[in-house]
């Protein structure tokens, strides 16, 4: 190199806009950048998503400690944002690219909360440094899943950190490493045993950290403190601000994440803080019921295919089950989930999960549910007619008159009787136990809480939408100190288990009840000691 | 010793080294797994005796520092087969000069076979193949380098249109590793020296917008679709900008 081009590369390596806008050519399409194809061009709005640690030259009369200590101020980041603006691109992906090849000699890494969310930007920033032709250049080793290594010639190392979130040692990974750069994707995610564990990794000289996510803040979730602590690097930017926003889109993500108070909206596409938000479920006790002994079986029907749907669907009566359950959370535009659930050897095994899309309310999905049922031989049917299943609930009520319950959310259910100090159960003039109600859908959380944690479900490993849905339901505490349930995600599995909840509560539990209260008191005179 | 044993016993011994002795077990392990991945005798086929495996090994290193870690499983068993083929070409010559030392002291003893010769020329093309498939020539090695250049005319090329264009010509953004405030410099030509301005984007409580074109809408002097249109945006972003201003 010549002393002219060494100080172009000053000039260029110095101006991160600069640096990506002549480089980074569409992925999939390098060999274009030789032929004066597209770069991508970094918007007006992401521009504050750019590190800036970069720009700065080392100051001679300062230590190493204290010229690194003034990179992590400029090049450290958090960026909460709604989804879909670019935002993993731009400040993990542009940002680790810049860092491999401006820096010598140091070590970074990528974390996210698991495999899948490591794999995807980490293969682009190796498909960059393996086949660019500029990039390529730098190349060292590229190692990819499951440790994903890259190494450059001018002595950077960039490796993959699985902070494993779903297992029961979060942040393993760490061990090990003494990183300088760390991006962080999702981390809203992380959780305080995960961060414990990277506060030990980083190097010496201190770390710039880039930290990716949505503004959902958990009580669990050591996000609160890092924005405490680094207000002044926060950027929130809803997903309106992107180019491509428009009145159909918005109407698209409106019916997806259920409306502007949904909690899924609020994070997702206006880029709301949500603090105190806690994970309605606890993880760990509910992946004590995860089992690799079954497969549950998955089916997709939609209008393409719904004519096939009889030689589609595998369905047969477990032949062990004392009885098999049927509930489903009905969606109009979005997903109906159908579960059918088995109780063998008093546990309830998810055995089929059946998602629809887009099947007509009046005649399609009340054919199918019944189909299902009778291939099946359910027992007992439970839907959510909150607001989309009372149509099907009234068609299949005629042919499935004792087995079939409904569901409504917005109102309350009898959970028990009214008791005295004695624990006896009070009746009003006419002899009849008062009954004791609840939310339902309050309820049918805290019920499915206490069957997950008692390890009353067996749920097929494979079922991998379960374990992302009830990780992404959280609660929060509204002004007039109302609990609001909301997903990050879909829920529609989720509902789906809650309407189970309470089709267990009214077939299983319920019954009991009212019999022990029906029973015969003992006649003491004229003292009545009913039972509880 | 199988490969955990193997393992097993890097470990151990390790452990008793003193510059490593303050890691943990999991750390030691990949380093263990380390060594072992660089170990290659076990998949060569021609080499027999000690100095034949310290040899090979050191080429195997030797490779892999001059051209770096190949990541692909066929391009590591390419350069396995050069190391071996490297082997026994050592093995032929060692042979040939054995055989010619033994000739100049004792002239009944045997010529240097053709056979012999012929077998270290093939081997000799087959390794140059190999390489040439590896890209380790010189020729390769050129042509490389003329990528390179290609490379770097076609960078300086695009970043001399980069630099033309007004919207990047006359401003700079970065951020005060001080304050951690943005900055804008603004190039003049008409001056000496560039001049630091405070950025117009804004940023307050993780918010950024252009202050200045909020404060001509809130006077009345433009619309909001104006702002949208400037800010390439969507005029829901204005919105949401407003209320937060508001809040």
């Amino acid at each position: 190199m010549t002393n002219e081009e060494l100080e172009f590369c000053e000039l260029l390596f110095g101006n991160p806009k600069a640096f990506i806008e002549c480089l980074y050519s569409e992925r999939g399409n390098f060999i274009k950048w030789l032929e004066d194809g597209e770069c991508v061009k970094v918007r007006l709005y992401q521009i504050p998503m750019l590190t800036y640690d970069t720009v700065l030259e080392d100051d001679y009369s300062l230590s190493a400690l204290q010229n690194f200590s003034l990179r992590v101020k400029a090049g450290s980041k958090i960026v909460l944002c709604g989804r879909r603006i670019g935002k993993t691109f731009i400040s993990l992906v542009a940002n680790m690219l810049k860092a491999l090849i401006v820096y010598s000699g140091l070590e970074m890494s990528f974390a996210s909360y698991d495999e899948q969310h490591v794999n995807k930007p980490l293969d682009q920033v190796k498909d960059y440094i393996k086949f660019h032709p500029f990039f390529k250049y730098f190349k060292k080793t590229t190692k990819g899943h499951p440790e994903y290594t890259i190494e450059t010639l001018n002595g950077n190392s960039l490796y993959g950190i699985n902070e494993t979130i779903k297992s029961s040692d979060h942040g393993k990974a760490w061990w090990g490493h003494h990183v300088h750069i760390n991006f962080q994707d999702e981390i809203q995610t992380e959780t305080e045993k995960a961060y414990e564990k990277k506060v030990d990794a980083i190097s010496e000289l201190g770390c710039i950290e880039v930290l990716c996510g949505i503004p959902l803040i958990t009580k669990v979730s050591p996000l609160g403190k890092y924005i405490k602590n680094n207000e002044s690097t926060l950027l929130r930017l809803p997903q309106y601000v992107s180019p491509y926003w428009n009145d159909e889109l918005r109407d698209k993500r409106l019916r997806e994440y259920g409306g502007q108070q949904s909690l899924g909206w609020k994070v997702n596409v206006e880029a709301e803080l949500i603090e105190d938000a806690y994970g309605i479920f606890d993880m760990d006790r509910i992946r004590k019921c995860y089992t690799n002994t079954r497969q549950i079986r998955q089916f997709e029907i939609d209008k393409t295919n719904y004519q096939f749907y009889k030689s589609l669907l595998v369905l047969e009566p477990i032949l062990n089950a004392e009885k098999t359950y049927l509930v489903a959370d009905i969606g109009d535009v979005s997903a109906t989930e159908i579960l059918i659930i088995s109780k063998v050897n008093g546990k309830y095994v998810i055995t089929h999960n059946i998602t629809c899309y887009k099947l007509s309310i009046s005649k399609e999905l009340p054919e199918l549910i019944s189909y299902i049922i009778d291939s099946m031989g359910i027992n007992f049917i439970g839907l959510d007619t909150t607001i989309m299943g009372k149509p099907i609930y009234e068609i299949l009520l005629n042919k499935y008159k004792n087995k079939i319950f409904p569901c409504y959310f917005n109102s309350d259910i009898v959970v028990g009787f009214e008791t005295d100090d004695n624990g006896y159960v009070i009746k009003d003039k006419s002899g009849n136990p008062i009954e004791k109600k609840e939310n339902t859908l309050v309820f049918s959380v805290r019920r499915l809480q206490e069957m997950f944690y008692d390890q009353l479900f067996e749920i097929p490993e494979n079922f991998i939408k379960l374990d992302e849905e009830m990780s992404s339901y959280y609660a929060t505490v509204s002004g007039a100190n109302r609990l609001v349930f909301g997903s990050t995600t879909t829920d529609h599995v989720v509902q789906a288990l809650e309407v189970f909840a309470i089709l267990e509560w009214l077939t299983e539990q319920l019954p009991v009840q009212k019999e022990s209260v029906s029973e015969k008191p003992t006649t003491l005179g004229i003292f009545s000691t009913v039972r509880r | 010793m199988d490969k955990k044993e193997e393992k097993k016993a890097i470990i151990n011994k390790l452990k008793g080294l003193k510059q490593y002795s303050n890691l943990k077990d999991e750390e030691l392990e990949k380093i263990a797994e380390k060594r072992l991945a660089g170990k290659i005798i076990d998949s060569l086929v021609f080499v027999n005796s000690k100095d034949e495996k310290e040899l090979a090994q050191q080429l195997y290193e030797q490779y892999i520092a001059d051209w770096g870690e190949l990541e692909n499983i066929a391009d590591k068993s390419v350069l396995l087969t050069i190391i071996d083929l490297e082997i026994l070409n050592y093995k032929l010559k060692k042979k040939i000069s054995e055989i010619e030392a033994q000739s100049k002291t004792d002239q009944s003893s045997g010529v240097i076979a053709k056979d012999l010769i012929e077998q270290l020329i093939r081997n000799t093309e087959v390794i140059l193949k190999l390489k040439t498939s590896l890209g380790m020539t010189k020729a390769e090695r050129e042509k490389s380098q003329s990528d390179l250049v290609l490379t770097l005319e076609t960078l300086k090329r695009r970043f001399r249109d980069w630099i033309n264009n007004p919207e990047n010509k006359a401003n700079y953004t970065l951020v005060c590793p001080h304050c951690q405030k943005y900055i804008l410099i603004r190039r003049r030509i008409d001056k000496e020296k560039d001049e630091v301005k405070i950025h117009p984007f804004f940023i307050k409580g993780g918010l950024t917008f252009n202050k200045y074109l909020f404060e001509l809408y809130k006077q009345g002097k433009i619309t909001k679709e104006d702002i949208a249109n400037v800010l390439d945006t969507h005029i829901d972003y204005v919105d949401w900008i407003l209320n937060k201003i508001n809040d």
